[in-house]
């Protein structure tokens, strides 16, 4: 007897419209791309944890030293308000606030420069 | 000398004020990292690479396309996974191409033409093509190379702060009347001594912080200049950042405002 | 990889290398190397590194500030907070490596892990099988109380006994060892205890009630953070005449007798004495336990308890004792229907 051999797999009998619809899909789904879980060694997990220990420390130092500095501009503000108290037409102009839109030009840092880092020609 | 003594007596004389302006560049380019940080982000990133999921080779390079074979010959595919022999360093477990124990390091081709050390073949003609290798600019520049503290160039990952040369460096201070709002004396006097080309944005009308002295006042007002430049006539400028701030004025008055200034 | 963990790769600067002042059990034991199939992730070296220096410096900080604090409480929390970052530390408490009780860190871990896990269980148990308020009105532990009997070296009950289980009764016919784990104790000091063990569930015919008995009664018993349990060796040495401590009533097994009840409760309750005491007239048959706390100015500190019932081994263990063969009690048939 001959074995059978299978040279192709056996062809679906959907449609090439429902077919595109299930290669698209594919390409969303989790199926056939997870990767194997990462499972660290004791001492692996024991340096994991360690780096996260010190992030945690890292962090809360900054946002304290923000929180503190958020204060203390605040405390500033306040401060300079009621010592302009004494001054009542500049008191009143400082309450109104100014109605200037926010300027366009200013921009987000990125990770590079701009070829011009400065714009000089500014004209009114 | 008795009349003034009374008239001072009925009606306190008030204290003459000033406006100090805090005019800050601010930074062009992130900060910094420090070390810690960078590789806390680096290993992230590699512990997301490794979990991330398997690129759908299928999807997007049908079999036998000119596409398929172009990647084929930028991606190699992983060790063989054969039952027959043994590995020292585990089994391979392929799947779809990947080894799911590693992250999978895909190669695209290059847009542009290289050379065999891996620099790029510069072709005249196509000096303008979208398709030629981004190189990004230095982060550091010429102003910083050249120490030029003038330069609004310089330092671009940190905040830039004026100070002027009046006997001494120091914030740009102008003195007020009784009548015009502090920020409007502010900005008048940085035209008067630094000219019109400043593109100047008041952040408020609010004074942000204040000093007191014995009979005068200094009040602080925060602005950013955004384009144009600081251009006096006979006057010493620089643009420095918080930390050399420090080495320029006063230690006390530095002290006292010091937590009005960024990195 | 191995290396990673060792001070040497930090210069041995930082106060995580220096064992001059720390103890050596704050030392990583028994590293497991990587198998060879293993992959670390990949740059977890690097940031390890910095990691290190960072809470190492913190810890640094947290020492100074250890210094200058008076209060034995606060200083043994800041000691504790000072290594508990410490990657060795985290090894060996993770990796089931023996602890040294000694250390504030090792032993605020004890200790939350006891209030996690084993006090829940042992108050659950108090409250479920009403040893709380029968006996004692309520007891708040400081202190892990253990039992376990020796005399049984193989088998299912060669292990700590969980509160509120059966045991059988060839399994208790031994004095017990107990184990009395310290948290408080920031000196290792001696610190002196009493125990008791009682049986709430004896019946009383005359008052068609219940009365309590006294079967095992200790006091003057000297322990510390090292010296921890009350053992064969502090037995065998009390038999021997150097006696350590007093025994007010020696061990004697409860013996439930046929239908006592559905089972009898075996309280066995810790108290911290505040000094040297005396006990003398003791009645063991009924004892009341709350006039006993009363009279020698006791603080219960701890305990634990099981249940007996009736079982095969009963009769053997009397004989042993040579006790008569127990009473059997039967329902009595009441003139009138319960409902």
């Amino acid at each position: 007897m001959f074995k059978q051999f299978v040279r192709f797999k056996s062809i679906s009998n959907t449609n090439a419209s429902t077919q595109k619809v299930v290669n698209q899909l594919s390409a969303l789904s989790a199926s056939r791309k997870q990767p194997k879980l990462i499972k660290l060694s004791a001492q692996d997990l024991i340096k994991h944890q360690t780096i996260q220990n010190a992030w945690k420390l890292y962090s809360d130092k900054l946002a304290r030293e923000n929180r503190k500095m958020l204060k203390e501009q605040y405390e500033s503000i306040y401060n300079a308000m009621e010592e302009l108290k004494q001054f009542p037409e500049l008191f009143e102009a400082a309450k109104d606030d100014v109605k200037a839109p926010f300027p366009l030009e200013m921009r987000i840092p990125t990770d590079f420069p701009p070829n011009q880092p400065w714009i000089y020609n500014y004209e009114k | 000398m008795v009349v003034i003594k009374r008239f001072n007596s009925t009606v306190s004389k008030l204290p003459t004020i000033s406006s100090t302006l805090i005019l800050s560049r601010n930074p062009i380019i992130t900060r910094e990292l420090p070390a810690f940080e960078q590789q806390y982000y680096n290993y992230q990133n590699e512990l997301w690479k490794r979990l991330m999921w398997t690129f759908p080779k299928w999807y997007y390079y049908r079999d036998g396309t000119l596409g398929d074979q172009r990647f084929k010959e930028l991606n190699k595919p992983p060790v063989f996974n054969n039952p027959k022999l043994e590995y020292t360093e585990g089994r391979p477990d392929i799947k779809q191409l990947r080894d799911r124990r590693f992250k999978q390091v895909i190669n695209l081709p290059k847009s542009y033409k290289q050379a065999e050390d891996g620099s790029e073949i510069v072709d005249e003609e196509i000096q303008d093509n979208l398709s030629r290798k981004i190189n990004p600019n230095s982060r550091i520049t010429k102003a910083d190379e050249s120490k030029d503290l003038s330069s609004l160039e310089r330092q671009l990952s940190k905040t830039l702060y004026l100070i002027i040369n009046e006997n001494g460096w120091k914030l740009p201070t102008f003195k007020s009347d009784t009548q015009t709002p502090l920020h409007k004396v502010a900005e008048e006097g940085l035209f008067n001594i630094g000219g019109e080309e400043i593109n100047y944005f008041n952040v408020s009308s609010k004074p942000c912080h204040h000093i007191k002295g014995s009979d005068q006042i200094e009040f602080f007002i925060k602005s950013h200049i955004l384009s144009g430049s600081f251009k006096p006539k006979n006057l010493k400028f620089l643009w420095v950042t918080k930390d050399e701030l420090s080495e320029y004025l006063n230690e006390d008055y530095y002290k006292q405002i010091k937590h009005l200034l960024n990195e | 990889m191995l290396r990673i963990f060792k001070r040497s790769l930090n210069s041995g600067k930082g106060i995580w290398s220096n064992f001059s002042n720390r103890s050596e059990t704050l030392k990583v034991q028994n590293i497991k190397p990587h198998a060879a199939t293993y992959h670390s992730p990949l740059l977890i070296d690097d940031a390890f590194k910095s990691a290190y220096e960072i809470l190492q410096q913190e810890s640094e900080k947290i020492y100074q500030r250890a210094q200058t604090v008076e209060k034995d409480d606060l200083k043994d929390k800041l000691l504790s907070q000072a290594e508990s970052k410490n990657p060795e530390v985290l090894y060996n408490i993770q990796n089931g490596n023996d602890l040294d009780i000694t250390q504030p860190v090792y032993r605020n871990h004890l200790k939350k892990q006891w209030e996690n896990y084993d006090l829940m269980i042992l108050m659950q148990r108090l409250e479920q099988f009403k040893v709380i308020p029968d006996t004692l009105p309520t007891i708040q532990p400081t202190v892990d109380v253990k039992v376990k009997f020796p005399h049984i070296t193989n088998g299912e009950f060669n292990r700590w006994i969980v509160p509120g289980e059966f045991l059988p009764s060839f399994l208790t016919k031994q004095p017990p060892t107990i184990k009395l784990q310290q948290f408080d104790n920031y000196k290792n000091e001696s610190k002196l205890f009493s125990i008791v063990l009682i049986n709430p569930d004896e019946p009383n015919l005359e008052t068609n009630s219940f009365k309590t008995t006294l079967n095992f009664g200790v006091s003057n018993l000297s322990l510390s953070l090292t010296d921890d349990s009350l053992d064969v060796t502090k037995y065998l040495k009390y038999e021997n005449g150097s006696e350590e401590f007093s025994m007010f009533k020696s061990y004697e097994p409860i013996l439930p007798e046929v239908n006592a009840g559905d089972y009898q409760r075996a309280c066995l309750f810790v108290f911290e004495q505040p000094e040297k005491i005396n006990v003398d007239q003791i009645n063991a048959e009924d004892f009341d336990i709350r006039s006993f706390v009363n009279n020698y100015n006791l603080s219960p500190v701890g305990g634990t308890m099981w249940r007996q019932k009736y079982d095969r081994s009963v009769n053997d263990v009397r004989s042993e004792y040579g006790l008569s063969k127990g009473r059997v009690f039967h329902r009595v048939r009441k003139p009138f229907p319960l409902i």
